[in-house]
């Protein structure tokens, strides 16, 4: 009997729970939200491919994993997102290392940070679509400036590229943490024991960032493997994966199994990433980072030409990341990219008459699932950080799978689950900010648990000591402390919900539409400039509430408080 | 408003630990604080002083046993029901508030309004001698100030008791002794039951009334500091407060429970026996270094040694002589009027029977 076991292990948990009501209520209410939007979902998603007019049938799994199409969509997603791991990886700690061991000026580093979060910020097909800008039939690179005809951009490599450039940031951000966070006297010790720089380098310095390395990769295979904007545009059909596959199962073949189970092969390795991070990386890390800030080392951990070659390669990247906003910007402004260059207007007046109903819809989705991801990560991550009760830790594993997942899997199953009674919400704007929320609501509880961990216990006892009952110093204490961390919470709910389209997809109707679905559509009747438009737009509306969150959080910034920024990693 | 007794009952509480299983952090602890009284719970790192008095402040519940505040069982009671004023090691102020709006914090949840809360907080501000402080923010302070400003917020609500954490530990040493009696004077002042933790056996002895040492969960002695001092029940104590040499020695008979034990080729009696000994027993005798007076070597010595090491200390002298098969340490006070003595040189020791004690390991 392992319940009562546990239970006569830590019988604190019920009775906390019924000591303190307001906790009792809040758990009730997020397991009522978890049953509903996460788990029943994915149940239905998995009935629909075990069942066969209701009975337990296998055969349409088996027969779909017998196709030779879906086998090559696997390996090519898993291929990919290998790629994507090792090459974004490698970019990451080019940037990373520069940033942090090479006494690089202020101005430096501010100018890396900034082109680097552009990618991570844009809208998902952004580097699509430049990358057919710049290497497309009439591409400006490929056409314009090789002379190359018909040149055919679509396939692995260009996928590989422009994901790449999109979560490199990620890697970056990931491992910059690391990098600080060894002690550069350790570093300092063995270059004074006689190492080399490149002993140091090796022997020390590499081993120290396995951790973050291996989290990299495992975020950036993640990453790709969720991808679904890039290959859309740029895989072709000569290189299918998983995610595209079973969008157009379902869109184009109106298969709902079919695409379903697609998606939930999808599933597997995602799942892996999901456990081998959480059990596996995550505790390695853990032993590295100290949090010290100790004084810059004057040693200089790279000679200077290596300094200058990592330079080169970090400018170089940061020039060509540039090269393709300012090429969306300019695509955005002539009638016709690589047939009529005249100056224009026209898609913008477009966006803001066709596109109107669009752009609402988004930042009414966008903010309301802001504001309701935001409340549920305050008070999730708040609860499962602070508080002791039945089922904590499993809801807070629980509260990760919508994140975890890719985006495809959440979409379909949102689909299937809610297109009748009970819960009927398909055509509505609420299926579409519920799926946000429980997805990105977990930005919100990543963000409240980080700053929480910041703020010493004793700080809520002292306010229980002087007589406030525990609403009243979660009001007056807590949430004062935690409003920082809600605020980047927000920020990136209102981002991510700016720019989703994995699962969006899925869920927008006649009545309700996106943005980013706009400019998908847009790019497939070859209407360019509109895509572009949209995108640039985007841009802007998302780095304005970026920097209005950052600039924002300035005012009351306390010591040691994380950067937004780094909440875009991992 | 009139002071209260607290009691503790019978107090247990364990943890799961991963490898050792169930431990307990407090083992059975009864004990109670006088009216008026400071007590402090004293013992080493893990003892459970910091356990219980969480316990008294309501941030951790007893698997068993009951605490009384004056007549009122609040063993079951929610921290913020106990009126219980608590002063954290890391002072825990509100980071987002000012000096006033932390001290009026306690004032506002009981309701007190504006005009007397303002007399309330510049009345306690000058009770611990940061008049004008009212709006400094808590990081623009000195780890001292904020340590004055924690104990403003507890006692400006006029609670039952005062629990005090190691309210000193973040000090630099010489704010820890100017500070411990501001705390003193202000606790007697305001006659509040008060129950202090340390590890510090100096501080210890400073400012309470009483002191409890505690190891491993349980109580070992109660007692004041002249109580524990010079009347330890165990060795563990004798070493907590005070410094004390162990020496060994043989039981050569026991008469009227007094012990002639042999040390080197000098006989002493020792009556200050707290353990069930026998004749021809190994034993360690208990000396305190000042109990010991060294000698210029004579012919007629029996018990002699060498100074192995001599530190100069101002008010004292610190010598570690060396005899057969023990080293002594030795404090000799106000070393201008007394002979000192050099490393190296042989010196004869003479040891008093009435300062002597066999006490339980």
């Amino acid at each position: 009997m392992p319940a009562i076991e546990r239970r006569s292990k830590n019988p604190d948990t019920f009775k906390n729970l019924v000591k303190d009501p307001a906790l009792f209520i809040s758990v009730v209410v997020i397991w009522i939200f978890l049953i509903l939007f996460v788990f029943f979902p994915l149940i239905r998603v998995l009935l629909i491919i075990v069942t066969e007019g209701g009975h337990f049938n296998l055969s349409g799994f088996g027969e779909m994993l017998s196709k030779r199409y879906t086998l090559l969509s696997a390996f090519n997603s898993i291929l990919l997102g290998a790629l994507v791991g090792v090459c974004g990886t490698a970019l990451g700690f080019f940037f990373a290392f520069t940033s942090v061991r090479t006494n690089l000026s202020k101005w430096w580093s501010r100018l890396f940070d900034w082109v680097i979060i552009l990618p991570l910020i844009s809208p998902p097909f952004t580097m699509a679509i430049t990358v057919i800008f710049s290497f497309g039939p009439n591409g400006l690179i490929t056409h314009n400036l090789l002379g190359i005809q018909n040149f055919n951009v679509y396939g692995m490599w260009s996928t590989l590229f422009a994901e790449t450039i999109t979560y490199f940031p990620i890697s970056y951000i990931t491992l910059k943490a690391i990098l600080a966070g060894i002690d550069p006297t350790v570093e300092d010790m063995a270059f004074s024991l006689g190492s080399s720089r490149w002993q140091v380098f090796h022997k020390v310095t590499l081993p120290l960032s396995t951790s973050g390395l291996a989290n990299s990769f495992l975020l950036l295979f993640a990453a790709s493997l969720a991808d679904f904007a890039t290959p859309l545009i740029l895989a072709g059909s000569s290189f299918p994966l998983l995610p595209t596959e079973a969008f157009l199962q379902i869109t184009g073949l109106f298969d709902m199994k079919g695409g379903a189970i697609l998606s939930f092969i999808l599933l597997i390795p995602s799942m892996a990433v999901f456990f081998l991070q959480r059990y596996w990386v995550g505790r390695r890390n853990y032993v590295t980072i100290t949090g010290k800030s100790g004084s810059q080392t004057k040693f200089k951990s790279v000679g200077k030409i290596t300094k200058y070659f990592f330079l080169l390669v970090c400018l170089l990247t940061t020039i060509f990341i540039l090269y393709f906003y300012v090429l969306l910007l300019y695509a955005s402004l002539i009638k016709a990219f690589g047939a009529n260059n005249t100056f224009t207007l026209d898609h913008y007046r477009s966006i803001f008459t066709n596109g109107k109903k669009a752009i609402q819809d988004t930042l009414i989705i966008a903010f309301s699932g802001m504001m309701l991801g935001g409340l549920y990560g305050v008070v999730v991550g708040y609860i499962t950080s602070k508080k002791k009760y039945f089922s904590r830790k499993f809801m807070e594993i629980s509260a990760m799978i919508n994140y975890s997942l890719p985006g495809t899997i959440v979409g379909i199953a949102y689909l299937i689950a809610f297109n009748r009674r009970p819960i009927l919400l398909t055509g509505t704007a609420l299926i579409i900010i519920l799926c946000n929320v429980s997805k990105y609501g977990a930005y919100g509880i990543r963000s409240t648990v980080a700053i929480l961990q910041q703020i010493h216990p004793s700080i809520e006892e002292a306010s229980e000591s002087l007589g406030a009952s525990p609403v009243h110093t979660f009001r007056k204490i807590t949430i004062p402390l935690v409003l920082p961390g809600l605020f980047s919470g927000l920020g990136i709910v209102f981002i991510r919900s700016m720019t989703a389209i994995s699962a969006a997809i899925f869920l927008v109707s006649l009545n309700w539409t996106l943005i980013t679905v706009r400019i998908l559509e847009n790019m497939t009747e070859l209407q360019l400039g509109i895509s572009a438009a949209f995108s640039v737009l985007v841009v802007i509306i998302v780095f304005i509430v970026t920097t209005g969150i950052t600039s924002f959080l300035k005012l009351f910034r306390q010591k040691g408080s994380m950067r937004m920024s780094s909440l875009f990693g991992s | 408003m009139e002071p209260v007794k607290i009691r503790l009952d019978n107090l247990v509480k364990t943890y799961m630990h991963q490898e050792k299983g169930r431990i307990a952090a407090v083992n059975g602890v009864s004990l109670s604080v006088e009216p008026g009284e400071l007590l402090t719970l004293l013992g080493p790192s893990g003892c459970g002083k910091t356990t219980t008095m969480r316990m008294i402040g309501g941030f951790e519940e007893p698997d068993s046993g009951r605490i009384f505040i004056g007549s009122q069982d609040i063993t079951n009671a929610m921290a913020n029901k106990r009126d219980a004023g608590f002063v954290f090691q890391n002072y825990a102020l509100f980071p987002h508030m000012s000096v006033y709006e932390n001290i009026a914090y306690g004032l506002k949840i009981r309701n007190i309004d504006k005009e007397e809360t303002d007399r309330l907080v510049s009345e306690v501000l000058h009770l611990v001698k940061l008049d004008g402080y009212e709006k400094q923010f808590p990081h623009q302070m000195s780890g001292g100030e904020q340590q004055r400003v924690a104990l403003a917020r507890a006692i400006v609500v006029k609670p039952k008791v005062l629990l005090l954490d190691e309210p000193l530990s973040n000090l630099d040493a010489k704010l820890r002794v100017s500070t411990r009696s501001e705390i003193r004077r202000l606790q007697k002042a305001l006659s509040i039951s008060t129950i202090y933790v340390t590890h510090d056996q100096e501080e210890a002895m400073a400012i309470s009334d009483r002191i409890v040492v505690m190891d491993h969960g349980d109580i070992i002695q109660i007692g004041t500091a002249e109580d524990l001092y010079y009347s330890p029940k165990t060795e563990f104590v004798a070493k907590f407060i005070g410094k004390i040499n162990t020496i060994p020695s043989t039981v050569l008979s026991l008469v009227d429970g007094q012990a002639e034990v042999r040390i080197g080729d000098s006989k002493y009696t020792v009556d200050n026996i707290l353990r069930d000994i026998s004749a021809g027993q190994n034993v360690d005798v208990l000396v305190r270094p000042e109990a010991i007076k060294l000698e210029v070597i004579s012919g007629t010595s029996k018990l002699t040694g060498v100074i192995s090491e001599r530190v100069f200390l101002g008010d004292r002298v610190d010598y570690t002589v060396e005899s057969k098969g023990f080293n002594l340490q030795v404090s000799s006070y106000d070393p201008i009027r007394r002979k000192t003595f050099e490393s190296n040189q042989k010196v004869e020791i003479i040891l008093d029977d009435k300062r002597m004690k066999i006490l339980e390991v």
